[in-house]
């Protein structure tokens, strides 16, 4: 087991964005986190990477128990993630984007940095841009740079909020051979999904959230074919007409 | 790359520039330049936090004048060392620096600016208020001499301001320059990459306010006097419009930044008494029309046949 949540819960003020979440991701797994908008998916993934804290509940990586620490530790444990509305440091080349998470990178020793900055952006597609400044990105080069800096970090386990969001047939496939490529690598993978197809191959199994809580889990086929599930995405539906939309 | 070679040579010309001020301009100029150092030194210190580490730091005089006091007090009241009075006052600015920083940095929002302010609004009424204590608006008074000619008192200006130059230019073009970036563009992205945020900030925070203190202790000890003005607002304000002149995150703008400002203060002397009032007209000006200062205008010269103007690099953000 790389990460267990044990009744993770976030209030702000009387919403109660998260409640009562317990989970386990194994090491090497590649497991998708689903559910409707609003569902408090990436607020738990703000309580597992330590950007807020919870109002109960425990998050423990490799063993460690790590609720009480700060982002950047988590990182240096190996903890990185993306952001769903992308974050980049505008005025900060693509290659200084890597370059930062290679520095942070306590674990590793830094050998030779411009070629680690090389081979990253090689396998993110962004190695012609790797002077541009991040603000004359377009949005499917900043979801790839968002990988590439978590990349950097040196991680064992990345969380993936919406890595597909807003973009083309042609990106999405691009990214999914990246993500591919990084569970090739070992990194264990939580990914954030609205729409269960584009990630349907990838996952081994599935988490559904809802209303904050966790409503279902299994393997895609299972989920697609759980009344419940259905029931959460489309009020009282058959699953015939839910497998389309999802 | 091209912008280091700029930099140095900056600096080179600089220093051979300031060396032949003595021999070629009347000694009525050195006192116009050391308060150009004195004032390079301060805005250095400012554009250090606001250009690369992002934190806008509104009472920044605060430093400055706990380093004129500290002097004040040891040398003037106590009679110590004048040069040791200088290191004592380091430390005590970078003593107060972290007093003021560990508790407001852990909190997110403008909770630094807003204490640093407080504290120098604060220091400046005590220090105008507590006569007995503080001297009131007369100040401290009897700061050892320790120079006869005022060449040497220049000369150390011109250290002093080369190596608050050259301690800022190291910090910002090491690793944790990109580091200091990365929090001025985006904190919550950076913590996200690895970086303690709340440290780099305290670092960059303790820097600043130690060159500021130095500034202000040099200060003292050239005029031999630490009065209330050293706390003002108006100090802090004048190193805002001097970083805005110059350009922003460039710190070579803050040290043209301060020759030009100063330089037009003497040769205008009635401009003196509207000082705040040409402060906010300058700084409005300059973010409305002059974002990259004069350092993003230089460097246009200097650059602009190898790039399109569009790539300027640097400049940051206003
Ligand atoms: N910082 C916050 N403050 C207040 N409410 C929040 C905050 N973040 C999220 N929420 C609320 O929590 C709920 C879950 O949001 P979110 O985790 O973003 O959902 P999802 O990612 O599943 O779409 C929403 O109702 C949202 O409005
Ligand atoms: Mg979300």
């Amino acid at each position: 087991m790389v990460l267990e949540a044990r009744g993770l819960t976030k209030r702000f003020g009387g919403l109660v964005a998260v409640s009562d979440v317990s989970l386990t991701i194994n090491q090497g797994e590649f497991v998708g986190l689903i559910g409707p908008n609003g569902a408090g998916k990436t607020t738990l993934f703000n309580l597992l990477t330590g950007f807020h804290r919870p109002s109960a509940g425990t998050v423990v990586f490799k063993g460690e128990d790590i609720t009480g620490l700060k982002t950047s530790g988590r990182v240096h444990l190996g903890l990185a993630r993306t952001f769903q509305i992308v974050q980049p440091f505008p005025e900060l080349t693509v290659s200084e984007h890597v370059q930062v998470g290679l520095l942070t990178n306590k674990r590793k020793k830094q050998i030779n940095v411009q070629q680690e900055i090389e081979e990253i952006l090689n396998a993110v597609g962004l190695v012609e841009k790797s002077n541009d400044l991040a603000k004359h990105l377009s949005l499917g080069q900043l979801k790839r740079l968002e990988i590439a800096r978590a990349m950097a970090t040196g991680p064992s386990m990345i969380l993936l909020d919406e890595p597909f969001g807003g973009l083309g047939q042609h990106e999405i496939a691009a990214i999914q051979e990246l993500i591919t490529d990084l569970q090739h690598k070992g990194v264990t993978i939580l990914i954030i999904e609205h729409v269960l197809k584009a990630i349907m191959n990838l996952c081994q199994r599935v988490i559904v959230l809802n209303e904050g809580r966790i409503l279902a889990q299994g393997t895609p086929e299972e989920i697609i074919n759980n009344p419940e599930v259905v029931g959460a995405y489309l009020g009282k539906t058959d699953s015939g007409q839910l497998k389309k939309v999802l | 790359m091209k912008e280091k070679k700029l930099n140095l040579i900056f600096i080179l010309f600089w220093l051979i520039a300031l060396l032949l001020v003595p021999p070629l301009f009347p000694r009525y100029l050195l006192h116009v330049f050391i308060i150009a150092h004195i004032y390079a030194a301060f805005a250095l210190s400012w554009d250090l936090l606001a250009g690369y580490v992002g934190e806008l730091s509104l009472g920044h005089s605060l430093f400055f004048g706990l380093g004129a006091y500290s002097i004040g007090y040891l040398s003037g009241k106590f009679g110590v060392d004048p040069w040791l009075s200088i290191g004592i006052s380091c430390i005590v600015t970078v003593v107060w620096g972290l007093l003021i920083g560990l508790p407001c940095l852990r909190l997110r929002g403008p909770y630094l600016a807003i204490v640093t302010l407080a504290f120098q609004m604060l220091f400046f009424l005590l220090a105008n208020s507590l006569y007995n204590l503080t001297g009131g608006e007369e100040g401290i008074r009897n700061i050892e001499r320790v120079f006869n000619s005022t060449e040497s008192y220049y000369y150390l200006s011109v250290f002093l301001v080369i190596i608050a130059f050259i301690i800022c230019y190291l910090l910002v073009s090491s690793k944790y320059g990109l580091i200091f970036r990365t929090i001025r563009e985006n904190p919550e992205a950076a913590e996200a990459a690895g970086v303690n945020i709340v440290n780099y900030k305290m670092l960059g925070y303790m820097v600043s306010a130690l060159i500021a203190g130095l500034a202000g202790s040099y200060q003292a000890l050239y005029l031999k006097i630490a009065t209330p003005d050293t706390l003002s607002m108006a100090l802090t304000f004048s190193a805002i419009t001097i970083v805005a002149i110059g350009g922003k995150g460039t710190l070579v703008g803050a040290v043209l930044g301060s020759y030009v400002t100063t330089f037009i203060f003497d040769r205008f002397a009635f401009l003196k008494d509207y000082k705040m009032l040409m402060y906010s007209i300058v700084l409005v000006l300059c973010v409305l029309f002059f974002r990259n200062g004069l350092a993003g205008a230089v460097k246009r010269v200097l650059l602009w046949r190898k790039m399109g103007v569009d790539n300027m690099p640097g400049g940051g953000k206003a």
